[in-house]
């Protein structure tokens, strides 16, 4: 039905039901009422009772204008949250996947680097008769530099912690998007139905290529506390 | 010893290497996951280091199949992952690993482990 239709139909019923008020006034004071009994008299009293419906049709379609610009501004935040959620999401998606493939870069060519330095420090250590002390110096040179890759280690760590927070993202887009579902206007015409979003199933981390939870904490604590763990496994008390 | 080094990452690949040359183990085979370790690995590898998170085939299914093959039943597995969780380690265990390091680690934590596995299975 249309905006026009609706306002046509008011008005056909506003001169409707102006015409049973002009009844009922007629029956109830006019020159007539005398000569008519019974029933007619009765009904003409009793829709006298009734409220004056010749407002009911103003104030439908006075609702309807309403009901009309909400959902018009319901639309236009749904689109504007779609909109800037999806894109802002997106881009955060990107932005992490950059810092991931920034690290791994840094870190390989890092890596490049401490590899020449060990190449350099074995060829001292073939070409030359060094003296203790300098022998010294270039293995403590060299535990150094193997210390170096092995804090290198935070890579995959930061990695693995950017894939959890874009999976998050992934599933913040996916239940803003079932939101704004809610808001489509032909949704609430009936013109659609829309299924129910259901929510992502759970996946196991185990199946998963990352671990969200993954820490830097290098402590001998930490350790300690997952070896315990595997001996109980290993070995359970009774 | 011949090792066969498992991670999806070429990064903790390249830095496991070098901790292990670094303790002198030269003799090295590395994987980008669980089923391209299955194609490399046979009874010359003597022992395997394994992450857990990986795509294709992760560290839990790899041991579960190494051990469920005759000719690898009895290779010495290390898991190394930052994977913390009391019930990881448990399910690590029950798979059939002989050891469990957590990432970040210092070359001397793998090799004492690598000496404590080692020691255990002869």
């Amino acid at each position: 039905m249309t905006d026009t239709d609706l306002r046509t139909l008011a008005n056909e019923l506003e001169t409707t039901m102006t015409l049973v008020r002009d009844l009922v006034h007629e029956v109830q004071v006019g020159p007539c009422r005398q000569r008519l009994q019974g029933r007619l008299v009765e009904l003409a009293d009793r829709l006298a009772g009734r409220p004056d419906l010749t407002e009911l049709p103003v104030m439908i379609v006075r609702a309807y204008s309403g009901l009309t610009e909400a959902l018009g501004g319901i639309r236009v935040s749904r689109e504007a949250i779609q909109s800037y959620a999806a894109d802002r999401i997106t881009r955060s998606q990107a932005r992490l996947n950059e810092v991931s493939s920034a690290t791994e870069s840094a870190t390989l060519e890092l890596m490049n680097g401490i590899d020449r330095a060990l190449a350099i420090i074995d060829e001292l250590g073939r070409e030359e008769q060094p003296a203790d002390d300098t022998s010294a110096r270039i293995n403590t040179l060299r535990d150094e530099l193997n210390q170096l890759f092995g804090h290198l280690q935070f890579q995959d760590i930061t990695a693995q912690q950017i894939a959890g927070v874009a999976a998050a993202l992934e599933e913040i887009e996916h239940q803003v998007q079932a939101v704004a579902m809610l808001f489509d206007q032909r949704e609430i015409a009936g013109m659609v139905s829309a299924a129910p979003v259901a929510p992502a199933p759970p996946v196991s981390t185990a199946k998963l290529n990352y671990n969200a939870d993954a820490s830097f904490d290098r402590s001998t604590h930490r350790q300690a506390q997952a070896d315990q763990a595997f001996a109980q496994a290993v070995n359970p008390r009774p | 010893m011949k090792c066969l080094v498992v991670d999806d990452s070429a990064t903790m690949r390249r830095i496991v290497v070098n901790a292990l040359k670094s303790l002198g183990h030269n003799d090295l085979v590395e994987a980008t996951d669980g089923t391209d370790a299955l194609t490399k690995v046979d009874e010359s590898i003597e022992f395997i280091i394994t992450d857990w998170n990986m795509p294709s085939m992760g560290g839990l299914e790899l041991v579960k199949a190494l051990r469920g093959d005759p000719k690898t039943a009895s290779t010495p597995v290390m898991m190394v992952t930052t994977r913390s969780v009391e019930q990881d380690i448990l399910q690590a265990a029950e798979a059939g690993v002989n050891g469990y390091i957590l990432k970040p680690f210092t070359p001397q934590v793998l090799q004492d482990k690598i000496n404590q596995i080692l020691a255990a299975v002869q």
